[in-house]
Protein backbone atom coordinates (compact mmCIF):
# COMPACT_ATOMS: atom_id res chain seq x y z
CA UNK A 1 0.00 0.00 0.00
CA UNK A 2 2.93 2.32 -0.54
CA UNK A 3 1.29 4.42 -3.21
CA UNK A 4 -1.71 5.61 -1.25
CA UNK A 5 -0.24 6.93 1.97
CA UNK A 6 2.51 9.08 0.52
CA UNK A 7 0.77 12.38 -0.08
CA UNK A 8 -1.37 12.08 3.01
CA UNK A 9 -0.33 13.70 6.25
CA UNK A 10 0.56 11.21 8.93
CA UNK A 11 -2.19 12.61 11.17
CA UNK A 12 -4.78 11.80 8.51
CA UNK A 13 -3.38 8.33 7.99
CA UNK A 14 -3.55 7.71 11.72
CA UNK A 15 -7.07 9.15 11.95
CA UNK A 16 -8.17 6.64 9.30
CA UNK A 17 -6.65 3.88 11.41
CA UNK A 18 -8.67 5.06 14.42
CA UNK A 19 -11.95 5.27 12.51
CA UNK A 20 -11.47 1.78 11.08
CA UNK A 21 -10.58 0.30 14.46
CA UNK A 22 -13.48 1.92 16.32
CA UNK A 23 -16.04 0.75 13.75
CA UNK A 24 -14.77 -2.83 13.52
CA UNK A 25 -17.68 -4.03 15.64
CA UNK A 26 -15.71 -5.13 18.68
CA UNK A 27 -13.95 -1.97 19.85
CA UNK A 28 -13.24 -1.95 23.59
CA UNK A 29 -13.35 0.89 26.07
CA UNK A 30 -9.54 0.94 26.00
CA UNK A 31 -9.67 1.77 22.26
CA UNK A 32 -11.74 4.86 23.01
CA UNK A 33 -9.35 5.87 25.78
CA UNK A 34 -6.38 5.42 23.46
CA UNK A 35 -8.13 7.60 20.89
CA UNK A 36 -8.71 10.26 23.54
CA UNK A 37 -5.00 10.25 24.40
CA UNK A 38 -4.04 10.54 20.73
CA UNK A 39 -6.52 13.38 20.11
CA UNK A 40 -5.18 15.31 23.10
CA UNK A 41 -1.57 14.96 21.90
CA UNK A 42 -1.72 17.63 19.21
CA UNK A 43 -4.41 19.96 17.77
CA UNK A 44 -3.73 18.63 14.27
CA UNK A 45 -4.95 15.21 15.42
CA UNK A 46 -8.48 16.39 16.15
CA UNK A 47 -8.58 18.34 12.88
CA UNK A 48 -7.55 15.25 10.94
CA UNK A 49 -9.97 13.02 12.84
CA UNK A 50 -12.87 15.38 12.10
CA UNK A 51 -12.10 15.40 8.40
CA UNK A 52 -12.03 11.61 8.20
CA UNK A 53 -15.12 11.23 10.38
CA UNK A 54 -17.00 13.68 8.19
CA UNK A 55 -16.26 11.56 5.12
CA UNK A 56 -17.26 8.41 7.02
CA UNK A 57 -20.61 9.98 7.97
CA UNK A 58 -21.18 11.32 4.46
CA UNK A 59 -20.84 7.77 3.13
CA UNK A 60 -23.75 6.73 5.36
CA UNK A 61 -26.01 9.43 3.97
CA UNK A 62 -25.09 8.39 0.43
CA UNK A 63 -25.33 4.62 0.97
CA UNK A 64 -28.57 4.15 -0.93
CA UNK A 65 -27.20 6.14 -3.88
CA UNK A 66 -23.89 4.32 -3.92
CA UNK A 67 -24.96 0.69 -3.55
CA UNK A 68 -26.72 0.19 -6.92
CA UNK A 69 -23.90 1.77 -8.90
CA UNK A 70 -20.91 -0.10 -7.50
CA UNK A 71 -19.02 -2.22 -9.99
CA UNK A 72 -19.20 -5.99 -9.68
CA UNK A 73 -17.10 -7.28 -6.79
CA UNK A 74 -17.72 -11.02 -7.05
CA UNK A 75 -14.72 -12.99 -5.94
CA UNK A 76 -12.63 -14.85 -8.49
CA UNK A 77 -13.13 -18.36 -7.12
CA UNK A 78 -16.91 -18.09 -7.04
CA UNK A 79 -17.69 -19.03 -10.64
CA UNK A 80 -16.31 -19.79 -14.08
CA UNK A 81 -18.70 -19.33 -16.98
CA UNK A 82 -17.90 -20.18 -20.60
CA UNK A 83 -20.30 -17.69 -22.21
CA UNK A 84 -21.36 -14.19 -21.38
CA UNK A 85 -25.07 -13.94 -20.69
CA UNK A 86 -26.96 -12.57 -23.69
CA UNK A 87 -28.72 -9.83 -21.75
CA UNK A 88 -25.47 -8.12 -20.85
CA UNK A 89 -25.37 -5.10 -23.09
CA UNK A 90 -22.36 -3.77 -24.92
CA UNK A 91 -22.40 -0.67 -22.75
CA UNK A 92 -22.25 -2.79 -19.64
CA UNK A 93 -19.39 -4.86 -20.98
CA UNK A 94 -17.59 -1.61 -21.76
CA UNK A 95 -18.05 -0.47 -18.19
CA UNK A 96 -16.57 -3.74 -16.98
CA UNK A 97 -13.53 -3.28 -19.18
CA UNK A 98 -13.03 0.22 -17.86
CA UNK A 99 -13.31 -1.08 -14.32
CA UNK A 100 -10.81 -3.84 -15.09
CA UNK A 101 -8.33 -1.31 -16.44
CA UNK A 102 -8.85 0.98 -13.52
CA UNK A 103 -7.94 -1.56 -10.90
CA UNK A 104 -5.20 -3.23 -12.88
CA UNK A 105 -2.46 -1.27 -11.06
CA UNK A 106 -3.85 -2.64 -7.81
CA UNK A 107 -3.72 -6.26 -8.86
CA UNK A 108 -0.27 -6.88 -7.47
CA UNK A 109 -1.16 -5.15 -4.23
CA UNK A 110 -4.24 -7.22 -3.65
CA UNK A 111 -2.55 -10.41 -4.80
CA UNK A 112 -5.24 -11.29 -7.32
CA UNK A 113 -4.69 -13.77 -10.10
CA UNK A 114 -5.46 -11.58 -13.11
CA UNK A 115 -7.02 -14.18 -15.40
CA UNK A 116 -9.35 -15.57 -12.77
CA UNK A 117 -10.39 -12.08 -11.76
CA UNK A 118 -11.26 -11.14 -15.33
CA UNK A 119 -13.28 -14.35 -15.72
CA UNK A 120 -15.22 -13.36 -12.63
CA UNK A 121 -16.28 -10.08 -14.21
CA UNK A 122 -18.28 -11.92 -16.84
CA UNK A 123 -21.04 -12.84 -14.44
CA UNK A 124 -22.55 -11.53 -11.27
CA UNK A 125 -23.45 -14.67 -9.34
CA UNK A 126 -26.35 -15.04 -6.95
CA UNK A 127 -24.46 -15.62 -3.72
CA UNK A 128 -27.11 -15.72 -0.98
CA UNK A 129 -26.50 -13.47 2.00
CA UNK A 130 -28.35 -13.97 5.26
CA UNK A 131 -29.30 -11.08 7.53
CA UNK A 132 -30.47 -11.86 11.05
CA UNK A 133 -31.27 -10.09 14.29
CA UNK A 134 -31.39 -11.44 17.83
CA UNK A 135 -33.61 -10.54 20.74
CA UNK A 136 -33.90 -6.84 21.39
CA UNK A 137 -31.93 -6.03 18.24
CA UNK A 138 -33.08 -4.26 15.07
CA UNK A 139 -30.99 -3.65 11.98
CA UNK A 140 -30.97 -1.32 8.97
CA UNK A 141 -29.43 -2.71 5.80
CA UNK A 142 -28.86 -1.12 2.39
CA UNK A 143 -28.76 -3.88 -0.22
CA UNK A 144 -26.60 -3.83 -3.35
CA UNK A 145 -29.37 -2.28 -5.49
CA UNK A 146 -30.09 0.54 -3.02
CA UNK A 147 -33.12 -1.17 -1.50
CA UNK A 148 -33.42 -0.36 2.19
CA UNK A 149 -34.48 -3.03 4.66
CA UNK A 150 -35.29 -2.60 8.34
CA UNK A 151 -35.30 -5.86 10.28
CA UNK A 152 -37.28 -6.19 13.49
CA UNK A 153 -35.93 -8.17 16.44
CA UNK A 154 -35.71 -11.96 16.15
CA UNK A 155 -35.81 -12.00 12.35
CA UNK A 156 -33.96 -13.70 9.53
CA UNK A 157 -34.04 -13.11 5.76
CA UNK A 158 -31.84 -14.38 2.92
CA UNK A 159 -31.05 -12.22 -0.10
CA UNK A 160 -29.70 -13.31 -3.50
CA UNK A 161 -29.46 -11.06 -6.55
CA UNK A 162 -28.54 -12.03 -10.09
CA UNK A 163 -28.94 -10.49 -13.54
CA UNK A 164 -32.59 -11.60 -13.77
CA UNK A 165 -34.13 -11.03 -10.39
CA UNK A 166 -33.64 -9.83 -6.86
CA UNK A 167 -34.80 -12.62 -4.56
CA UNK A 168 -35.47 -12.55 -0.86
CA UNK A 169 -36.52 -15.46 1.33
CA UNK A 170 -38.38 -14.32 4.44
CA UNK A 171 -38.18 -16.91 7.19
CA UNK A 172 -39.48 -16.16 10.70
CA UNK A 173 -39.20 -12.38 10.41
CA UNK A 174 -40.73 -8.94 10.32
CA UNK A 175 -39.17 -6.49 7.91
CA UNK A 176 -39.93 -3.21 6.14
CA UNK A 177 -38.73 -2.83 2.58
CA UNK A 178 -38.16 0.34 0.59
CA UNK A 179 -37.42 -1.23 -2.77
CA UNK A 180 -35.25 0.53 -5.33
CA UNK A 181 -36.81 0.73 -8.78
CA UNK A 182 -35.27 -1.61 -11.33
CA UNK A 183 -37.65 -2.50 -14.15
CA UNK A 184 -35.22 -5.10 -15.52
CA UNK A 185 -34.96 -7.11 -12.32
CA UNK A 186 -38.16 -7.75 -10.35
CA UNK A 187 -37.91 -7.91 -6.58
CA UNK A 188 -39.35 -11.28 -5.50
CA UNK A 189 -40.00 -12.25 -1.91
CA UNK A 190 -40.77 -15.85 -0.99
CA UNK A 191 -42.68 -16.03 2.27
CA UNK A 192 -44.53 -19.14 3.47
CA UNK A 193 -46.43 -20.49 0.48
CA UNK A 194 -46.69 -17.11 -1.27
CA UNK A 195 -44.57 -14.96 -3.52
CA UNK A 196 -44.60 -11.16 -3.31
CA UNK A 197 -43.61 -9.37 -6.50
CA UNK A 198 -42.48 -5.78 -6.28
CA UNK A 199 -41.42 -3.14 -8.74
CA UNK A 200 -40.53 -0.17 -6.52
CA UNK A 201 -42.42 0.50 -3.35
CA UNK A 202 -42.49 0.52 0.43
CA UNK A 203 -44.14 -2.18 2.53
CA UNK A 204 -43.90 -4.23 5.70
CA UNK A 205 -43.81 -8.04 5.78
CA UNK A 206 -44.62 -9.89 8.96
CA UNK A 207 -43.98 -13.63 8.90
CA UNK A 208 -44.73 -15.26 12.25
CA UNK A 209 -46.13 -18.66 13.22
CA UNK A 210 -47.08 -19.80 9.68
CA UNK A 211 -49.02 -16.58 9.10
CA UNK A 212 -48.33 -13.66 6.77
CA UNK A 213 -49.34 -10.02 7.13
CA UNK A 214 -48.30 -7.71 4.32
CA UNK A 215 -48.94 -3.97 4.53
CA UNK A 216 -48.22 -1.59 1.66
CA UNK A 217 -47.55 2.08 2.32
CA UNK A 218 -46.52 3.18 -1.18
CA UNK A 219 -46.63 1.79 -4.72
CA UNK A 220 -47.99 -1.58 -5.81
CA UNK A 221 -47.12 -5.18 -4.98
CA UNK A 222 -48.54 -8.46 -6.26
CA UNK A 223 -48.93 -11.65 -4.23
CA UNK A 224 -49.34 -15.11 -5.73
CA UNK A 225 -48.87 -18.69 -4.58
CA UNK A 226 -45.27 -19.86 -4.82
CA UNK A 227 -46.58 -23.01 -6.52
CA UNK A 228 -48.03 -20.93 -9.37
CA UNK A 229 -51.48 -21.89 -10.68
CA UNK A 230 -54.33 -20.38 -12.63
CA UNK A 231 -55.61 -17.76 -10.23
CA UNK A 232 -54.63 -14.14 -10.95
CA UNK A 233 -52.30 -12.55 -8.38
CA UNK A 234 -53.70 -10.42 -5.60
CA UNK A 235 -52.74 -6.81 -6.28
CA UNK A 236 -52.19 -4.48 -3.33
CA UNK A 237 -51.85 -0.72 -3.39
CA UNK A 238 -51.06 1.87 -0.72
CA UNK A 239 -53.06 1.28 2.45
CA UNK A 240 -53.89 -2.36 1.65
CA UNK A 241 -53.13 -5.11 4.10
CA UNK A 242 -53.17 -8.79 3.19
CA UNK A 243 -53.47 -11.46 5.88
CA UNK A 244 -53.39 -15.23 5.48
CA UNK A 245 -52.17 -18.42 7.04
CA UNK A 246 -50.14 -20.99 5.10
CA UNK A 247 -52.49 -23.35 3.25
CA UNK A 248 -55.49 -20.98 3.26
CA UNK A 249 -57.43 -21.09 0.01
CA UNK A 250 -57.85 -17.30 -0.02
CA UNK A 251 -56.25 -14.29 1.64
CA UNK A 252 -58.09 -11.48 3.39
CA UNK A 253 -57.40 -7.97 2.12
CA UNK A 254 -58.47 -4.93 4.11
CA UNK A 255 -57.76 -1.23 4.00
CA UNK A 256 -55.77 -0.04 7.01
CA UNK A 257 -53.75 2.87 8.33
CA UNK A 258 -50.52 1.56 6.82
CA UNK A 259 -48.27 3.58 9.13
CA UNK A 260 -49.34 1.35 12.01
CA UNK A 261 -47.59 -1.65 10.49
CA UNK A 262 -44.30 0.27 10.57
CA UNK A 263 -44.68 1.38 14.20
CA UNK A 264 -42.16 -1.24 15.39
CA UNK A 265 -39.42 0.86 13.83
CA UNK A 266 -40.18 3.51 16.48
CA UNK A 267 -40.34 0.85 19.20
CA UNK A 268 -44.13 0.98 19.36
CA UNK A 269 -46.56 -1.90 19.13
CA UNK A 270 -50.10 -1.14 17.99
CA UNK A 271 -52.75 -3.68 18.95
CA UNK A 272 -56.35 -4.01 17.85
CA UNK A 273 -57.74 -6.72 20.11
CA UNK A 274 -54.45 -8.68 20.11
CA UNK A 275 -54.54 -11.74 22.35
CA UNK A 276 -51.98 -11.83 25.10
CA UNK A 277 -50.65 -15.03 23.55
CA UNK A 278 -49.81 -13.20 20.30
CA UNK A 279 -48.53 -10.15 22.12
CA UNK A 280 -46.13 -12.28 24.18
CA UNK A 281 -44.49 -13.45 20.94
CA UNK A 282 -43.67 -9.85 20.01
CA UNK A 283 -42.49 -8.96 23.50
CA UNK A 284 -40.27 -12.01 23.61
CA UNK A 285 -38.51 -10.85 20.47
CA UNK A 286 -38.25 -7.24 21.59
CA UNK A 287 -36.94 -7.93 25.08
CA UNK A 288 -34.36 -10.12 26.69
CA UNK A 289 -36.14 -11.60 29.72
CA UNK A 290 -38.47 -14.38 28.51
CA UNK A 291 -42.19 -13.91 29.18
CA UNK A 292 -44.43 -16.95 29.66
CA UNK A 293 -48.20 -16.60 29.49
CA UNK A 294 -50.32 -19.10 31.43
CA UNK A 295 -53.10 -20.78 29.44
CA UNK A 296 -55.79 -18.92 31.42
CA UNK A 297 -54.35 -15.55 30.30
CA UNK A 298 -53.60 -16.32 26.63
CA UNK A 299 -57.09 -15.46 25.26
CA UNK A 300 -57.26 -12.05 27.02
CA UNK A 301 -57.20 -9.24 24.47
CA UNK A 302 -55.53 -5.85 24.53
CA UNK A 303 -56.18 -2.81 22.32
CA UNK A 304 -53.94 0.24 22.33
CA UNK A 305 -50.41 1.41 21.73
CA UNK A 306 -47.59 -0.11 23.75
CA UNK A 307 -44.38 1.88 23.91
CA UNK A 308 -41.61 -0.74 24.02
CA UNK A 309 -39.23 1.25 26.15
CA UNK A 310 -38.43 -1.15 28.93
CA UNK A 311 -39.63 -4.66 29.65
CA UNK A 312 -40.72 -4.13 33.24
CA UNK A 313 -42.57 -0.95 32.37
CA UNK A 314 -44.40 -2.71 29.49
CA UNK A 315 -45.40 -5.63 31.71
CA UNK A 316 -46.58 -3.11 34.32
CA UNK A 317 -48.77 -1.32 31.76
CA UNK A 318 -50.32 -4.57 30.57
CA UNK A 319 -51.08 -5.53 34.16
CA UNK A 320 -52.78 -2.16 34.61
CA UNK A 321 -55.08 -2.77 31.61
CA UNK A 322 -55.74 -6.49 31.89
CA UNK A 323 -56.79 -8.70 34.79
CA UNK A 324 -53.37 -10.31 35.06
CA UNK A 325 -50.49 -10.50 37.47
CA UNK A 326 -46.79 -10.77 36.70
CA UNK A 327 -44.51 -13.07 38.69
CA UNK A 328 -40.78 -13.20 38.30
CA UNK A 329 -39.47 -16.73 38.65
CA UNK A 330 -35.70 -16.69 38.44
CA UNK A 331 -34.92 -15.34 34.99
CA UNK A 332 -38.46 -15.42 33.53
CA UNK A 333 -41.64 -13.39 33.82
CA UNK A 334 -44.89 -15.36 34.14
CA UNK A 335 -48.21 -13.69 33.35
CA UNK A 336 -51.38 -15.31 34.68
CA UNK A 337 -55.05 -14.36 34.91
CA UNK A 338 -56.34 -13.07 38.24
CA UNK A 339 -59.93 -13.89 37.35
CA UNK B 1 -37.47 -4.24 38.80
CA UNK B 2 -37.91 -1.08 40.87
CA UNK B 3 -37.61 2.39 39.44
CA UNK B 4 -34.64 3.09 41.71
CA UNK B 5 -32.88 -0.06 40.54
CA UNK B 6 -31.32 1.14 37.26
CA UNK B 7 -30.72 -1.14 34.29
CA UNK B 8 -27.11 -2.35 33.88
CA UNK B 9 -26.59 0.08 31.01
CA UNK B 10 -27.91 3.01 33.01
CA UNK B 11 -25.68 2.02 35.92
CA UNK B 12 -22.70 2.01 33.55
CA UNK B 13 -23.70 5.38 32.23
CA UNK B 14 -23.86 6.86 35.71
CA UNK B 15 -20.45 5.40 36.54
CA UNK B 16 -18.84 6.65 33.30
CA UNK B 17 -20.59 10.00 33.00
CA UNK B 18 -17.51 12.09 33.82
CA UNK B 19 -15.31 10.08 31.44
CA UNK B 20 -17.84 10.55 28.67
CA UNK B 21 -18.11 14.25 29.35
CA UNK B 22 -14.32 14.65 29.27
CA UNK B 23 -14.03 12.78 25.97
CA UNK B 24 -16.85 14.68 24.28
CA UNK B 25 -15.55 18.02 25.58
CA UNK B 26 -12.39 17.23 23.67
CA UNK B 27 -14.34 16.10 20.57
CA UNK B 28 -16.77 19.03 20.53
CA UNK B 29 -14.25 21.62 21.77
CA UNK B 30 -16.87 22.79 24.26
CA UNK B 31 -17.86 21.65 27.76
CA UNK B 32 -21.41 23.00 27.25
CA UNK B 33 -21.96 21.07 24.04
CA UNK B 34 -20.54 17.95 25.73
CA UNK B 35 -22.92 18.34 28.67
CA UNK B 36 -25.86 18.62 26.23
CA UNK B 37 -24.73 15.52 24.40
CA UNK B 38 -24.25 13.48 27.56
CA UNK B 39 -27.77 14.55 28.64
CA UNK B 40 -29.15 13.37 25.31
CA UNK B 41 -27.43 10.05 25.85
CA UNK B 42 -29.30 9.66 29.13
CA UNK B 43 -32.62 10.15 27.32
CA UNK B 44 -31.66 7.56 24.71
CA UNK B 45 -30.60 5.00 27.28
CA UNK B 46 -33.58 5.40 29.57
CA UNK B 47 -36.03 5.26 26.63
CA UNK B 48 -34.58 2.40 24.61
CA UNK B 49 -35.52 -1.24 24.95
CA UNK B 50 -32.73 -3.17 26.66
CA UNK B 51 -30.73 -5.42 24.42
CA UNK B 52 -27.90 -7.73 25.26
CA UNK B 53 -24.88 -5.44 25.24
CA UNK B 54 -21.53 -7.15 25.47
CA UNK B 55 -19.41 -4.18 26.30
CA UNK B 56 -21.50 -1.39 27.81
CA UNK B 57 -18.65 1.12 28.22
CA UNK B 58 -17.60 0.94 24.58
CA UNK B 59 -21.28 1.01 23.63
CA UNK B 60 -21.68 4.34 25.48
CA UNK B 61 -18.78 5.94 23.60
CA UNK B 62 -20.22 4.69 20.33
CA UNK B 63 -23.72 5.88 21.19
CA UNK B 64 -22.40 9.35 22.02
CA UNK B 65 -20.38 9.47 18.79
CA UNK B 66 -23.44 8.45 16.77
CA UNK B 67 -25.55 11.15 18.40
CA UNK B 68 -22.83 13.65 17.61
CA UNK B 69 -22.76 12.56 13.97
CA UNK B 70 -26.55 12.68 13.75
CA UNK B 71 -26.37 16.32 14.77
CA UNK B 72 -23.69 16.92 12.20
CA UNK B 73 -25.86 15.31 9.54
CA UNK B 74 -28.95 17.32 10.42
CA UNK B 75 -26.89 20.49 10.26
CA UNK B 76 -25.62 19.48 6.87
CA UNK B 77 -29.07 18.55 5.69
CA UNK B 78 -29.93 22.22 5.68
CA UNK B 79 -27.15 22.96 3.24
CA UNK B 80 -27.82 23.01 -0.46
CA UNK B 81 -25.54 20.11 -1.22
CA UNK B 82 -27.30 17.76 1.15
CA UNK B 83 -30.78 18.80 0.03
CA UNK B 84 -29.78 18.30 -3.54
CA UNK B 85 -28.23 14.93 -2.90
CA UNK B 86 -31.28 13.56 -1.14
CA UNK B 87 -33.54 14.52 -3.99
CA UNK B 88 -31.23 12.80 -6.42
CA UNK B 89 -31.42 9.63 -4.38
CA UNK B 90 -35.15 9.70 -3.99
CA UNK B 91 -35.73 10.17 -7.67
CA UNK B 92 -33.89 6.90 -8.30
CA UNK B 93 -36.36 5.06 -6.07
CA UNK B 94 -40.03 4.71 -6.80
CA UNK B 95 -40.45 8.04 -8.51
CA UNK B 96 -43.29 9.11 -6.21
CA UNK B 97 -41.34 11.12 -3.76
CA UNK B 98 -39.70 13.93 -5.59
CA UNK B 99 -41.76 16.72 -4.17
CA UNK B 100 -39.18 19.33 -3.26
CA UNK B 101 -37.15 19.97 -6.33
CA UNK B 102 -33.86 21.51 -5.24
CA UNK B 103 -32.19 24.32 -7.11
CA UNK B 104 -30.71 22.91 -10.29
CA UNK B 105 -27.14 23.85 -9.40
CA UNK B 106 -27.37 22.21 -5.95
CA UNK B 107 -28.76 19.03 -7.45
CA UNK B 108 -26.01 19.04 -10.05
CA UNK B 109 -23.33 19.50 -7.38
CA UNK B 110 -24.80 16.66 -5.33
CA UNK B 111 -25.00 14.37 -8.33
CA UNK B 112 -21.41 15.20 -9.14
CA UNK B 113 -20.28 14.43 -5.59
CA UNK B 114 -22.11 11.10 -5.60
CA UNK B 115 -20.63 10.33 -9.01
CA UNK B 116 -17.11 11.05 -7.75
CA UNK B 117 -17.66 8.83 -4.75
CA UNK B 118 -18.86 5.93 -6.92
CA UNK B 119 -16.07 6.43 -9.43
CA UNK B 120 -13.48 6.37 -6.65
CA UNK B 121 -14.98 3.20 -5.19
CA UNK B 122 -15.10 1.53 -8.59
CA UNK B 123 -11.38 2.15 -9.02
CA UNK B 124 -10.66 -0.07 -6.02
CA UNK B 125 -9.74 -3.73 -6.48
CA UNK B 126 -12.90 -5.87 -6.35
CA UNK B 127 -11.97 -7.55 -3.04
CA UNK B 128 -11.43 -4.17 -1.38
CA UNK B 129 -14.70 -2.87 -2.80
CA UNK B 130 -16.51 -5.99 -1.62
CA UNK B 131 -15.13 -5.66 1.90
CA UNK B 132 -16.15 -2.00 1.91
CA UNK B 133 -19.65 -2.80 0.62
CA UNK B 134 -20.30 -5.56 3.15
CA UNK B 135 -18.94 -3.55 6.07
CA UNK B 136 -20.00 0.00 5.34
CA UNK B 137 -23.17 -0.41 3.27
CA UNK B 138 -24.53 -3.69 4.62
CA UNK B 139 -23.50 -3.13 8.21
CA UNK B 140 -21.48 -6.30 8.83
CA UNK B 141 -18.75 -6.18 11.46
CA UNK B 142 -15.15 -6.88 10.48
CA UNK B 143 -15.51 -10.41 11.85
CA UNK B 144 -18.70 -11.06 9.84
CA UNK B 145 -17.16 -9.55 6.70
CA UNK B 146 -14.11 -11.77 7.15
CA UNK B 147 -16.36 -14.80 7.42
CA UNK B 148 -18.42 -13.81 4.37
CA UNK B 149 -15.27 -13.37 2.27
CA UNK B 150 -13.36 -16.30 3.72
CA UNK B 151 -10.35 -14.19 4.69
CA UNK B 152 -8.76 -13.08 7.96
CA UNK B 153 -10.00 -10.21 10.09
CA UNK B 154 -6.74 -8.35 9.64
CA UNK B 155 -7.12 -8.38 5.87
CA UNK B 156 -10.60 -6.86 6.26
CA UNK B 157 -9.05 -4.11 8.36
CA UNK B 158 -6.49 -3.53 5.59
CA UNK B 159 -9.19 -3.45 2.89
CA UNK B 160 -11.32 -0.93 4.80
CA UNK B 161 -8.30 1.27 5.59
CA UNK B 162 -7.18 1.15 1.96
CA UNK B 163 -10.68 2.05 0.74
CA UNK B 164 -10.97 4.95 3.15
CA UNK B 165 -7.49 6.28 2.34
CA UNK B 166 -8.30 6.12 -1.34
CA UNK B 167 -11.66 7.92 -0.88
CA UNK B 168 -10.11 10.50 1.40
CA UNK B 169 -7.37 11.28 -1.07
CA UNK B 170 -9.82 11.60 -3.93
CA UNK B 171 -12.69 13.36 -2.18
CA UNK B 172 -11.90 15.11 1.06
CA UNK B 173 -11.76 18.88 0.83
Amino acid sequence: MTTIGEDMSSAEGQAIGWIVRLHAGDAAESDWRDLETWLAEHPSHLDAYERVESLWAELDTMAAGIAPRLADDSLPQAQILPFARPERTAAKAGAKRRAARAWAPWAGVAGLAGAAAVAALVLAPAVPTAYATGRGETRHVVLKDGTKVDLNAGSRITVSFDGHARRVQVDDAEASFDVAHDAARPFLIAVGDQQIRVVGTQFNVRRRDAGLTLTVSRGVVEVRPLAGGEAPPVRLTAGDQLARRDGDAASTVSHVAAAEAFAWREHRLICHACTLGTLAGDLNRAFVTPIDVEANARPLTFSGVLVLDNEDAVVGRLAAFLPIKADRTGTRIVLSSTR
Amino acid sequence: MDADDPSPLLAHYLAKREDLKRYFTLRLRSPEAAEDLVQDMYLKISGAPPGEIDNPSAFLFRLGSNLMLDRLKSQRRSTARETGWRAVTVSTLAGHDVADEPAADAAAAARQRLGQMIEALNDLPPATRRAFRLHKLEGLSHAQTAEAMGVSRSSIEKHISAALKHLFKRLAD
